[in-house]
Formats: structure tokens, sequence, C-alpha cells
């Protein structure tokens, strides 16, 4: 029988069993992805002779797709864990400052190329560097994936953030607007409804990822919420603590 | 640090991935030997005498490679391994969470006695590092 995660009630839950499958299959998938990553790695890096130019771009579409399958199968293996109570909590340093920057470069070959505006707005004085989650950076390299393809052509990707909370515990307090998609308000839901997403012609969030990022923000006491940016696309406002949970 | 070339032992049963990453370390200039199983890792690992070990964790059941660092570094059930307690034990595996979360250099820790640990999928350039950082501690 499902029970619902006690944590978050709005997250059906999966059983034991069932997580225990899920992660057998996820082993699998992954030590086989894995090890192919790891060949055009060792290709990339000259093991078997120069590698031309031309070589070296198709090797790196064929790693970066092969990556984005590994990223998928652990987000949906660590959902199943949240949901299932067994998904330990772990602490690794943060760094807000660092943060941004890394995502700015995550976003920036993607952008360029479609000639996406990108701007992040930061507020003076971010905190430093502490014991956080790690699920906070996973979450914000995750989301801006899917920004930036829902973002149309040309269109603008832009981020203000603010901090919320002084001393130990400090939230990131977002409001991201995407200029392209506009999600659909009546059915914003479904974006995080795993069923749903197995669906078609749902538009901004298509997929698992966006879902996986509001569960792991939910489970960290933070939030994710959606809604329509008329005539204009999307915007996300995104809360996440930053202090260890 | 040894003299002579330093010897890499690795216990997976990928045998693709092992066959790239003997490929790898021996282009590092690395001797490298391997065990497809926990089982055969224990049977021949003292006529390989490795400087180093590079273990899976799932192979021919779930926790095929706790059960060979138990083997290796329980020395009050296994006293005859204490000579391994130098060898440094790299975990590389596709489970994350479970096995990082039990891992602990703390000597006397009731975690996981490994060295390091790396997640699959691993970078050759990473791995060389984490290697060459395992042998010189």
């Amino acid at each position: 029988m499902r029970r619902p995660n006690p944590d978050d009630p709005s997250i059906e839950g999966v059983t034991a069993p069932e997580n225990r499958l899920i992660n057998h299959f996820f082993h699998d998938f992954k030590g086989g992805l894995s090890t192919v990553i790891m060949c055009m790695d060792a290709l990339r890096e000259g093991i078997a002779g120069p590698v031309s130019e031309g070589a070296d771009r198709w090797l790196d579409k064929a790693e970066r797709n092969c990556q984005n399958l590994v990223s998928l199968i652990d987000d949906f293996r660590d959902l199943t864990r949240m949901e299932d109570g067994s998904y330990q909590r772990e602490v690794e340093p943060v760094d807000p400052s660092a943060l941004f920057e890394a995502l700015s470069v995550r976003v920036a070959d993607e952008a360029a190329r479609r000639r996406i505006q990108t701007a992040f707005d930061l507020p003076d004085g971010l905190p430093g560097p502490r014991a956080g989650s790690p699920l906070v950076p996973r979450i914000l390299d995750r989301m801006y994936g899917v920004l930036v393809d829902c973002t149309r052509t040309a269109g603008t990707l832009t981020t203000q953030v603010n901090i919320r909370g002084t001393g130990d515990r400090p939230e990131l307090v977002m409001t991201i607007e995407s200029e392209g998609v506009e999600c659909d308000g009546t059915r914003l839901e479904s974006v995080f409804d795993k069923l749903a997403q197995s669906g078609a012609g749902l538009q901004l969030g298509r997929g698992y990822t966006m879902l996986f990022c509001r569960a792991a923000a939910r489970y960290i006491g933070g939030d994710l919420r959606l809604s329509p940016w008329p005539g204009r696309g999307t915007r996300v406002d995104l809360r996440l603590p930053l202090a260890a949970h | 640090m040894v003299d002579r070339k330093a010897r890499i032992f690795m216990v997976d049963d990928d045998t693709d991935l092992v066959d790239i990453v003997r490929s790898v370390l021996e282009a590092a200039g690395y001797e490298f030997m391997s065990a497809s199983s926990a089982t055969e890792a224990l049977d021949i690992v003292n006529s390989v005498g490795p400087d180093l070990i590079i273990l899976d964790v799932m192979m021919e059941d779930l926790v095929a490679g706790f059960r060979v660092v138990n083997h290796l570094r329980n020395f009050d059930a296994f006293p005859q391994n204490k000579a391994y307690e130098g060898v440094p034990i790299l975990m590389m595996t596709s489970i994350q969470q479970q096995t990082r979360m039990k891992f602990s250099q703390d000597a006397g820790s009731r975690l996981l006695p490994i060295d390091a640990f790396l997640e699959k999928p691993v970078k050759p350039r990473v791995l060389l590092e984490k290697i060459a950082e395992l042998l010189h501690r």
C-alpha cells in the first residue's frame, strides 16, 4: 500500500520494496552509462591517440547526453528515497557566490547559442560559505537547464536574488523570469505530477526535472512555485534554505 | 611511496570499465591487476600485493565490496590482513549516498574504513589525481 511522505503530504510515496527495485534498476543503468562516459573521456584525453577537433565535438555531444541521463537517474532515484524516507541528509560546503558564478557558466554556452540574455541580480553581501545541503546547487543546476531550454531564442532569462533571514539560517529567495514558454495557469500542478508528465502536451517543465526540483526544495524546507508571466513567459519563485537541514 | 611502479588492484565486475581503467593507469605508468568479484579478490589479494585497491560495491551480491573492506580492515577478525593496514582503499561505485555516508577516514570510527570515495562516472584525470594523492600520503 502506498503511503504519503510524512514530511510532505503532497508527494505520493513509493513503498520500500518499490524503492529497492528502482534503486537496482538505476544502479544497473548508471553503471553502464558510467562506463560509456569514462570511455569517451579517456578517448578525449588521448588514450588511443590524438582526437580531431571534429571527433571531439561529437564525443562532447555524446558525453553530455550520457551525463544528462545520469543526472536524470540520480534525481529520480533520490526522489524515491525522499518519498520512502530513506534519503540520507547530507552536509557539504555551500558558497553562494561560487554557486551563482557556476550557474552563469552553466547557462552561458546554450544562452549564447540561442542569443538568450541572462542576468543575475545579486544582493550586496551574499552570505559566506557555510555547511549546507548538496541539494541546493543541484536544484539550481537542474532548474536552470530547464529554464534555458524554455526561454525563447533571443529572449531574456533574469534572476533576482534576495536573502531572507539572518544569522545561522539565511535563505535564498529568488524570482526568475523566463521569456518564452508561458505556463498554463490551469495546469501548473501537472508540471509536478509524475503521471501527468508521462502524458503529452505539457510545456514548461516537460519531463521530471522540475518536479524533482520542487520535491528537493521542499525536502530541505524551501519551496518552488511557477506562475504565468502573462504575455511574456513564466515566472519561478524559489526559496532555498542555505543552512544544513 | 614505493620505488617500483605502484601496483593498482581493481575489483569490479564491469569488464569494460576494468579495461578502460587498465589502459588509463598503465599509460600513466602503474602496474595493474584486477579481479571481477569479491571472492576472487580475497583469493588472490595476497599474491597481487597491491599498493592501492580500487573497489566496487555491488558485484556478486549487494555488499560484496563492503565484505572485501571488512576482510582487509577488520584486524581483530582477520589478523593476517594487518599487512594491508597502509594500503589505501578507493571505493568507486554508482551507489552514491549510501556509501558516502558510511565512509570515514577517522581511526576508530564505526563507519566504513575506506580512504576515499569516488562516484561513477569518474573522469580519468580525476581518478589519476586521486590515486596519486592516496599513494603519496
